[in-house]
């Protein structure tokens, strides 16, 4: 069978904490829920969560949906927003876990991968170094979500043209955001061309796409 | 005053309660001290007010958390001095259900300090304490249960320790009954297979080690997730007939090719096809992309069989399969029309030298027939995506073409294929197989090549698919595309594979009568396309000459 990978990288900084958090542990919990009702995404989506701040962490590691439980996200008491660090980590996940197709194995559909943070990394050289390494990994799509009304989408666009941002952080926000996650993951599984990247649905209109 | 009060009954977010948690573990003892030292004081004043039947202590909403050996009224009477009769000066305030008792004037009270009889009470405050602790990292326990899914069997062992709860004498479940599962005391598992999908609530009970009647029941509540069935999910919707490119969301066919001979009949191979959209298509109510397209020259006697997967992700990919298999039928079939002597005659020179001179001209009139067809194909739709102002990308599909004729020295077979899925010609008697080409497959799922990038027709890409060969009667050709060959083969490997054909032909013969002019196969190979494959639900096609 083979696997839609979803990696979601949220950063844990001190700045998400009360509501910001509280906000993104609610949309994921509705987004697995609206995914398992889905009966593609309940067969192939495996998700990863990553958190980061200072480090990052993988604290669900590639986990089929059907098995899923979201884990605890804990927040340090601060810590920066070291993105470059957490894309770093991504790909030397990404290059342990995901299957490439070969004569004898059957390959992972391209990996998808969402972002959610304020936008702002504190370890600049280091992110701007991992662009192209993450590009070079041939995500399906990227979709980096600057939430908060202080949010920069700036440097996210120099990672992917999908920056789409949220100017609250309240739950419903994040549900529709979420929501709208699954969406693109359930476009996940089509047949491409062997460089096209994916189609997107239209963002809900809660969420800004930033041009 | 009263902390483990506090600590019970107020509600705190959850980021707080988990430092305090956190707060609690380091501070444990200390703390404990303290309280206990708070209390002692505490139980003197209230000592000094006894009497009075309600305080606020008992958090637990627990009587039997009292001290037990609560000094009787008599008896500290007898052991303070006289003071002036309590009950008209206490006031009494109901806060959220709890009872708050203020003694009047407790600086006018003289505390005897031998009215604490024993440390009972001390003892009490301790396990009232360390139920105060449990009650507080059960709450925050990061407990969760293996999901279940809709009528499979569930089988989990539920362990307190595992889960580092170290001082539980029992537990139990309530609400499992619901969703078809129950848990065993003794064996401590809950079994049984759910019958209901969802988010399921499901309460948890645990008794400290040495309960006894009265003592405190610890609930907690939690979230077990029962996947539904898959299959129960998929939805059925037809797709918009009003669509300029709309066609059937299912198709069959059945070619009949009558025997020869009018006394000693021969009997011919005929060809049957049928194509079916994709469960992931029919659950959005969207197109079938692929096609197929078959012809039998009854002059000619050649055959076309063709099929072809237009691109889930582009628009009018259902237009671009059908335009390239339309196409290729039909110039195939003028080619032959008029080439087919000249081109029979190249065959027959190759069965009897199979040299490279041979090979090559065979080879150049392949092209001249398929690869003129191939061509003509990518014109079309390139022609229709310049009328409807649309990309030829939007029209992206995969292709495969086989033209064959029986020969008395056997079977000429020719073929092109882009993309991926697969054509074989198939022997189960004798295990001979001939897979004619190779799939194109990317690094990751669902990549391929389609006919209308732009390299494909290049002349020496375009040549280099043809693949021709002269064989052996055959049981079957078989064409299809990955909604066929991703479920049934898995990898370019086991494309290759005789036993993996073996298992198909077996399957197929399951639900379809491989006989001579058989109409019904039609039919039934129709039926056999709704196979069920976890995770494989595109469009399947697939045509056969048997």
């Amino acid at each position: 069978m083979r696997r839609l990978p979803v990696y979601i990288l949220i950063q844990t900084s001190g700045a998400m904490h009360g509501e910001p958090i509280e906000s993104i542990k609610v949309g994921l919990e509705s987004m697995v829920a609206s995914l398992r009702q889905d009966p593609f995404a309940l067969e192939s989506v495996h998700i990863s969560l990553i958190t980061f701040n200072r480090i990052a962490e993988q604290i669900l590691p590639l986990t089929e949906l059907e098995s899923l439980q979201l884990p605890e996200i804990i927040l340090p008491e601060s810590g920066g927003t070291h993105l470059g660090e957490a894309l770093r980590f991504l790909c030397e996940r990404v290059d342990q876990e995901i299957q490439l197709t070969t004569a004898e194995i059957k390959g992972d559909w391209m990996p998808l991968l969402f972002i959610m943070t304020n936008g702002k990394p504190s370890d600049n050289q280091l992110y701007m170094q991992m662009i192209p390494e993450v590009k070079r990994r041939h995500f399906g799509s990227i979709i980096a979500c600057a939430a908060g009304s202080k949010a920069d989408t700036a440097k996210l666009k120099e990672l992917t043209d999908n920056v789409v941002s949220l100017d609250t952080t309240d739950s419903a926000t994040f549900r529709q955001f979420f929501k709208w996650v699954s969406a693109s993951v359930s476009m996940g599984n089509r047949s491409i061309g062997a460089t096209a990247e994916l189609q997107l649905p239209p963002p809900p209109p809660e969420v800004h796409t930033v041009i | 005053m009263d902390i483990t009060k506090y600590l019970s009954n107020i509600e705190l977010p959850a980021a707080d309660e988990i430092q305090l948690k956190a707060f609690l573990a380091s501070k444990g003892m200390e703390m404990n001290d303290n309280i206990l030292k708070l209390w002692d004081e505490f139980i003197i004043t209230e000592n000094a007010n006894a009497g009075v039947e309600t305080h606020g202590r008992a958090s637990l909403q627990n009587p039997a958390s009292l001290p037990e050996s609560q000094p009787e009224p008599a008896d500290i009477a007898q052991n303070t001095d006289p003071i002036t009769p309590k009950a008209p000066f206490l006031s009494v305030e109901e806060n959220d259900g709890i009872t708050e008792v203020k003694p009047p004037d407790t600086e006018a009270m003289t505390i005897n300090a031998n009215i604490n009889p024993d440390n009972a009470p001390k003892e009490d405050l301790k396990e009232k304490v360390q139920n105060e602790e449990l009650a507080l990292l059960i709450k925050n326990k990061f407990i969760t249960l293996p999901n279940g899914k809709v009528g499979q069997p569930y089988n989990f062992v539920f362990s307190t320790e595992k889960i580092g709860l170290t001082d539980i004498e029992d537990f139990w479940f309530t609400g499992l009954d619901q969703i078809g599962l129950t848990f065993d005391t003794v064996t401590d598992a809950i079994t049984g297979t759910p019958t209901v999908a969802g988010e399921q609530s499901i309460q948890l009970f645990l008794k400290r080690k040495g309960w006894t009647e009265g003592k405190p029941v610890f609930e907690r509540k939690l979230t077990l997730t029962v996947n539904p069935d898959p299959r129960s999910l998929w939805q059925d919707k037809l797709s918009d007939k009003s669509d300029p490119y709309w066609k059937p969301d299912s198709a069959s066919q059945f070619l009949k090719v009558e025997s020869t001979g009018l006394l000693l009949k021969t009997e011919r191979k005929d060809v049957v096809a049928a194509s079916r959209r994709g469960r992931s298509h029919a659950h959005e109510g969207i197109f079938r992309d692929d096609d197929f397209g078959m012809d039998y020259d009854k002059n000619t006697n050649w055959y076309i069989i063709t099929v072809a997967d237009g691109a889930g992700s582009c628009k009018a990919s259902r237009k671009g399969s059908q335009i390239a298999c339309q196409t290729v039928v039909n110039v195939c079939k003028t080619q032959l029309e008029s080439q087919h002597k000249d081109f029979e005659h190249l065959i027959k020179e190759l069965s009897k030298d199979r040299s490279d001179v041979n090979r090559k001209k065979m080879g150049d009139a392949l092209y001249g027939i398929v690869g003129t067809a191939v061509f003509k194909a990518y014109k079309n739709i390139e022609e229709e995506a310049t009328k409807s102002g649309r990309a030829v990308k939007d029209f992206s599909t995969t292709l495969i073409v086989s033209i064959c004729k029986k020969f008395k020295f056997g079977w000429f077979v020719g073929a092109f294929w882009v993309g991926d899925g697969g054509i074989g010609i198939y022997n189960k008697d004798t295990k001979f197989l001939k897979v004619l080409g190779e799939s194109d497959g990317g690094e990751f799922a669902g990549q391929t090549r389609f006919l209308t990038m732009p390299e494909i027709t290049q002349p020496a890409e375009l040549y280099r698919r043809l693949r021709f060969d002269i064989v052996d009667e055959f049981t079957a050709l078989i064409l299809m595309t990955d909604g066929i060959t991703d479920p049934k083969f898995e990898t370019d490997a086991n494309l290759l594979k005789i036993e993996k054909w073996d298992e198909l032909w077996k399957d197929l013969s399951k639900e379809v009568e491989f006989k001579d002019n058989n109409e019904k196969s039609a039919e039934q190979l129709l039926k056999w396309l709704d196979f069920w494959s976890p995770g494989n639900h595109d469009d399947r096609t697939i045509a056969i000459l048997f």
